[in-house]
């Protein structure tokens, strides 16, 4: 484990995952909300059912879902840089925290 | 029983294996490999006659190399299956007992175009008996040789080995490393699980057949 950071109520923990890329885990303390779906499908394809599915951004990277399980991993794509890397995964951890935190 | 492995396996064959604009294929937090099975058997299967031929004394020591490899493919790949967000989102939910953690694994397997796994006996802790139908290495060895007089199944062997070792010599529960030092320590302990196969349809056999038990004290 190379990192841990707290992004509002998501954990990100980044793993080493290989020399090319690192892993980032995203947690929330529950489950996602139904409408991180509709949200991650602006980015790119999705593929999946309810209980798991998979966002595929070429040239960037894939995010696996568990939303019943608040959990999420982000795998980059090898040609990409790694400060690339870590900001695609603080986007995306950013997203989930404005949809999984309550609103004012 | 609470694993619905009709529902595992859909899931899982659902992702779509399919490599990327990079060629890779990025699955349980894992990348995995898809190339034909008779590729590696016959490199399997010529390494091993290969090496008894040139050293018949250490045909023994060839059989083990490539149980080996299906231990250590089972540490990274079923330990990295085991802890990860798919895994989570479609097993983990079943799951009632650490024995179901053994079910769930054969469940996935079988989506993965090894053959038909079943668990036919699991005494918690200390055996696990795996029957497989259509097991792609002894199927693949009867395409190329006439048949043996011993078992085929090198890497499922390692495999049935090694996933008792993850669930139960160590706890891959508990969302372990899987470091070198992490597979030393737990699968070359007195007593981490090994595994014999005892039955071959390679020998003439009606189906493939792997026991693992802990090694002896």
């Amino acid at each position: 484990m190379l990192e841990t950071v707290a992004i509002g109520a998501i954990v990100m923990t980044r793993r080493y995952g290989c020399i090319r890329r690192d892993q980032y885990e995203l947690r929330a303390a529950g489950p996602f909300p139904p409408t991180l779906r509709e949200a991650l499908a602006a980015r790119g394809a999705i593929t999946g059912g309810p209980a798991l599915y998979v966002l595929d951004v070429p040239g960037a990277y894939q995010l696996t879902v568990a939303p019943r399980a608040g959990r999420a991993l982000l795998m980059p794509r090898l040609s990409t840089e790694p400060p690339f890397q870590r900001a695609s995964a603080l986007d995306v951890a950013a997203l989930l925290d404005a949809l999984t935190s309550p609103g004012p | 029983m609470s694993i619905d492995e009709r529902a595992i396996v859909e899931a899982v064959s659902g992702l779509g294996f399919a490599a990327n604009e990079e060629g890779l294929i990025p699955a349980f937090g894992l990348y995995l490999t898809r190339h034909f099975s008779d590729y590696y058997n016959r490199i399997s299967y010529a390494f091993l006659h290969d090496y008894i031929r040139q050293a018949p004394e250490l045909g023994e020591d060839a059989r083990e190399l490539l149980q080996e490899a299906g231990r250590v493919c089972a540490f990274n790949t079923f330990g990295g299956i085991m802890t990860s967000v798919e895994w989570d989102a479609v097993v983990r939910p079943m799951i009632e007992t650490r024995e179901d953690w053994v079910r769930g694994m054969v469940a996935v397997v079988n989506a993965l175009g090894w053959g038909r796994w079943s668990v036919h006996a699991l005494q918690g802790g200390e055996r696990l008996v795996v029957r497989i139908a259509d097991s792609y290495e002894a199927t693949g060895f009867l395409r190329d040789y006439p048949g043996s007089d011993e078992p085929r199944c090198f890497l499922a062997t390692g495999g049935v080995a090694g996933l008792m070792n993850l669930v139960y010599q160590g706890d891959v529960t508990a969302r372990p490393v899987f470091s070198e030092e992490y597979y030393v320590e737990v699968f070359r302990d007195a007593r981490s699980f090994r595994a014999h196969e005892t039955l071959c349809i390679a020998r003439g056999d009606a189906c493939c057949e792997i026991v693992a038990e802990r090694g002896g004290d």
